[in-house]
């Protein structure tokens, strides 16, 4: 009797997390969707620069084929604007620095983005059993290792794939599904996103309509300006 | 000889005195002649010890020797150059503190925040409908600094983009700036979170979607950048703490802004510049 009501159990549990698995699934890819992962640095040394990003703030919103990323620390505010298209446009990606007196923005367009996402090109994905349980998740670990050496732990949500948002962030474009938590570790010290919040409440299309008024600068890979990067003369501001 | 005598006592009543100049001459001769006789008699003295010599101490002959170096000869010349040096120096420090000064100077000047306008620091960011004003909280000694006719806005009310509250006190918040807000409070109105002594993480509301959090780490730096003397100036450790801070956002735009290719919200980038 008793064997009979743990196996009955197991089964209403292995149902409502599929079911919620699928409702995730299905919610990730069809409607509107945010994520906030909270940033925690990890140090010994609580006098560092390292404390202008602790408690920092980054968040995906995605809409269709749109996509904002937004960091907010108390160093600065900036914003990324997606979008996601298979033809070579003037622009796919905004970037765009919000905060202080210098603010400015740069237009990518596909070949640039790839450019700006270079390290992120090849990846050695490494899939683990391990689970971690974020939101009231479960999360599937998975080790990501790029062409310098440098390497991530993450830890995504099997089966909710989106592929604006895994073009939009391309480090994590190799794994089967969003990424809830994931860290990166030099020695002892490290930086980890933990998602906070996601929402699937819908996002009005005026979130994702980039700031006005700002100077563009020219995007000039390879190059480190000493004073103020150029603008892009060749560049108009839409309506 | 009689015969003699007797002449001569007739020549007496004859006598006539020898020429002036002829008494001088021989006077003087006589007096030489005395005065070289003096010396002869004294140098055969002297030159009868001779033979009672006595050897001098040693520690006499390397005082006398050591004594005896030639006088060092400095010339004004050769210090012309190092004295222009010096003088070099001590005007470029004179220029550096002046500069210093002002430069602090300008940096408390923007302790007050006088704006109006009401921004919002996100696109979508809701109006703030249950905020609470950010009541005047006096930090110790700051009476003073209230009347300053010195403390006036560095910034103009138009820098104002928006606001962030900490437990219900509202802030301004200037050119989406987080860091130069926070640390540019009127050292009349600081907020309680950088008066009380809880030194724990705050968490900054900014809208309804956004919200960091001040680590502890941060909260400590922020309030040693508050610390007053009791004259209401910023202690010295606290102007050493403002200007590290402006050091740390200088190396961030120098680090995102001047290189196209670093991106803020990559950890593999952020790490590189945090650590």
């Amino acid at each position: 009797m008793r064997k009979a009501f743990l196996v009955i159990l197991s089964l209403a549990f292995c149902i409502a997390a599929k079911a919620q698995s699928a409702l995730d699934s299905n919610e990730f890819r069809k409607t509107d969707f945010s994520i906030t992962y909270d940033i925690n640095i990890i140090s010994n040394k609580k006098k560092t620069i390292a404390e202008t990003y602790n408690g920092a703030v980054k968040s995906v919103f995605v809409k269709g084929n749109t996509v904002k990323l937004r960091l907010v620390s108390l160093m600065r505010i900036q914003n990324i604007y997606y979008q996601h298209r298979t033809t070579d446009t003037s622009a796919v990606a905004v970037i765009v620095k919000e905060s202080g007196k210098a603010k400015y923005k740069f237009k990518l367009g596909k070949s640039n983005w790839e450019l700006f996402n270079a390290k992120y090109a090849t990846v050695e994905v490494k899939l683990s059993d391990d689970s971690l349980v974020v939101l009231n998740r479960v999360c599937k670990k998975a080790t990501l290792t790029y062409p310098d050496g440098s390497s991530l732990t993450a830890y995504y949500l099997p089966g909710t794939k989106n592929e604006a948002l895994a073009a939009a962030e391309p480090m994590f474009a190799a794994l089967p599904g969003i990424v809830l938590q994931y860290e990166y570790h030099q020695g002892k010290k490290g930086i980890l996103y933990t998602a906070s919040r996601i929402s699937f409440e819908p996002l009005a299309i005026s979130h994702f309509t980039i700031p006005k008024g700002y100077p563009t600068k020219k995007f000039a890979p390879g190059k480190t300006f000493k004073g103020n990067i150029p603008e892009d003369e060749d560049d108009e501001e839409e309506d | 000889m009689l015969q003699l005598n007797t002449i001569l006592k007739k020549l007496q009543d004859h006598s006539i005195p020898p020429p002036a100049q002829v008494t001088e001459a021989i006077h003087s001769n006589i007096q030489e002649e005395k005065a070289e006789s003096l010396i002869k008699k004294e140098f055969e003295q002297v030159s009868s010890l001779k033979e009672n010599s006595v050897t001098p101490p040693a520690f006499l002959l390397e005082n006398i020797l050591r004594e005896g170096k030639p006088a060092r000869v400095v010339s004004f010349r050769k210090y012309i150059p190092r004295i222009a040096a010096a003088l070099v120096f001590m005007a470029a420090i004179a220029v550096v503190i002046r500069l210093t000064h002002k430069k602090n100077a300008g940096t408390e000047e923007t302790a007050t925040v006088p704006s109006t306008e009401n921004k919002s620091l996100a696109t979508t960011s809701p109006d703030k409908k249950d905020s609470v004003a950010i009541p005047m909280i006096l930090p110790k000694h700051s009476g003073s600094l209230a009347s300053s006719p010195k403390k006036k806005n560095g910034y103009n009310s138009s820098s104002k983009t928006g606001n962030a509250s900490i437990d219900g006190e509202d802030f301004d918040v200037h050119d989406n700036d987080l860091l130069f807000s926070f640390t540019n409070f009127n050292y009349n109105q600081l907020p309680s979170f950088i008066t009380n002594e809880s030194t724990d993480a705050v968490k900054v509301n900014l809208d309804h979607s956004s919200s960091i959090t001040i680590s502890e780490g941060m909260l400590g730096m922020m309030k040693t950048m508050y610390q007053q003397k009791k004259n209401g100036n910023p202690t010295a450790k606290a102007r050493r703490q403002r200007k590290k801070l402006q050091r740390w956002k200088d190396a961030d735009a120098k680090f995102f802004d001047k290189n196209v290719e670093k991106n803020p919200m990559d950890p593999l980038d952020l790490a590189e510049f945090i650590f």
